[in-house]
């Protein structure tokens, strides 16, 4: 009895001293942790994670870019619609009165009247060679990947741009046979594309869109195929969207040559 | 700074986070639209083409032809195809894809490519020099030119269609094929009829 009353009373006294060092443990694991905190930083796994972040902020930055960069033109085309983007800002700021026509640089690539309503015989003068855009003739030159052979009238093409057609010019003088095959090889068959013959232009090759123009002398100008990509049918750039290619006229300054 | 201490929990929640972001990217590459190479596209931006011919004959005939009905059969044409160009541009315009490139046909795949009458053509087209001779016709002779050039035309397109069909999942894509494919074969035969009753009042 006496033994088991002495472990009682041990055991109660053991629990006294347990809760009276309890204070002092506690104590000890909070100096630990603090002690803990004192430890060098894993800069090995911040250094991996942040990389990881960093990689990942990258490849959404670059899928913006790929995105955002496919709806810009290709650089070095020239364009005549002043400040503004494309036919439709232009169009845009006439019609909420931001501007007037007269405020264009350039107030042809507004200007889309068929001039030979009233009067059959009368024809459009342009301020650039070839013309990229301003009033033209009622007929439009089919351009369903049209490869002319001889030059067309200005009228007629003006009105395929406004269909939303790219019109590529060479100057005879400056391209050979050879030449003309490899140009020609990019616009047959290229609905809403078409090709001519323009005397005294004075470069190789230049690209007509309504209202922008790119020029160049070499042939394997890689622009060339992306003006074609870019202006064909687009969007922004259309002076009457949704028009057809086909039905126009398809005759040539060969044609029209007097056979006598 | 007692994330950095658990490396586990750190790995896990980035596994985690990893995962999602992966089903995430595959989900929207499973449902994103049609790229400039796809069957799609390809199919979009020749049908417009294919079409647009249809439309430049029907209105000739329209305007030229000689059978009352038969010029309200190219009337029928020349406004339902009009409106289907609409579409397949719209289809482009909102995949932000070309809306047109000079490799007819390349959609198809190798096994195709030789469908048309030359290498990279559309099955069914009319040649220039088929459709200058027709602009010289009018009358009864344009009638029947019409219905030939069209009947060609026709299973071209219903072929263009059937290809789409095998290459797509795209619901809009076969939900158009298939009718181009119904609404074109039905034509072929009420062209067929029209050509057989205006022959025999030719031979009266």
């Amino acid at each position: 009895m006496a033994s088991k009353k002495q472990t009682a009373s041990k055991s109660a006294a053991k629990g006294a001293v347990k809760s009276a060092e309890k204070p002092k443990s506690s104590q000890a694991a909070r100096k630990g942790r603090a002690v803990q905190v004192k430890q060098p930083k894993p800069w090995g796994l911040i250094l991996t994670f942040s990389a990881v972040g960093v990689v990942a902020l990258g490849l959404i930055g670059a899928a913006v870019f790929v995105v955002w960069d496919r709806s810009q033109p290709p650089e070095g085309v020239t364009t005549f619609y002043g400040e503004y983007a494309n036919y439709s800002e232009v169009r845009d700021a006439l019609a909420d009165g931001e501007i007037t026509e007269d405020d264009l640089e350039y107030p042809w690539v507004m200007q889309q009247t068929h001039v030979d309503n009233d009067d059959p015989a009368a024809v459009p003068t342009y301020e650039i060679a070839p013309p990229a855009g301003g009033d033209h003739l009622g007929a439009w030159q089919t351009c369903t990947g049209s490869v002319y052979a001889a030059a067309i009238a200005d009228g007629n093409a003006v009105h395929s741009l406004e269909h939303g057609a790219v019109w590529l010019t060479y100057d005879p003088a400056l391209v050979d046979g050879d030449g003309i095959d490899q140009l020609a090889a990019k616009i047959e068959g290229r609905d809403y594309s078409l090709m001519s013959p323009y005397a005294d232009q004075g470069v190789a090759v230049s690209m007509q869109a309504w209202g922008v123009q790119y020029q160049t002398d070499d042939l394997n100008d890689p622009l060339i195929d992306e003006f074609l990509d870019f202006y064909i049918q687009n969007a922004d750039n259309s002076a009457e969207a949704n028009a057809t290619c086909t039905g126009g006229v398809a005759t040539t300054a060969a044609d029209q040559a007097p056979t006598g | 700074m007692s994330l950095w201490r658990r490396p586990a929990v750190l790995v896990a929640v980035t596994a985690v986070l990893m995962l999602t972001a992966g089903v995430a990217v595959g989900w929207v590459a499973a449902t994103a639209a049609p790229g400039e190479d796809s069957p799609e596209a390809g199919f979009a931006r020749d049908m417009q083409t294919h079409h647009q011919q249809a439309v430049d004959m029907a209105m000739y005939e329209w305007q030229n032809g000689g059978d009352e009905t038969l010029k309200l059969v190219a009337y029928d044409i020349a406004t339902s195809q009009s409106a289907e160009i609409g579409m397949y541009r719209s289809w482009l315009r909102e995949w932000d894809v070309r809306l047109s490139s000079g490799d007819s046909m390349a959609w198809a795949g190798e096994e195709h490519a030789h469908d048309g009458d030359a290498p990279g053509e559309m099955p069914g087209m009319a040649t220039d020099e088929e459709l200058a001779e027709f602009k010289t016709l009018t009358g009864t002779e344009a009638d029947l030119m019409f219905i030939d050039l069209m009947i060609a035309h026709h299973i071209g397109g219903v072929d263009m269609a059937k290809i789409v069909l095998d290459l797509t999942d795209d619901e809009r894509v076969v939900d158009a094929a298939q009718r181009t494919v119904n609404v074109q074969q039905a034509e072929i035969e009420s062209l067929e009829v029209h050509l057989d009753r205006i022959l025999s009042t030719v031979e009266e």
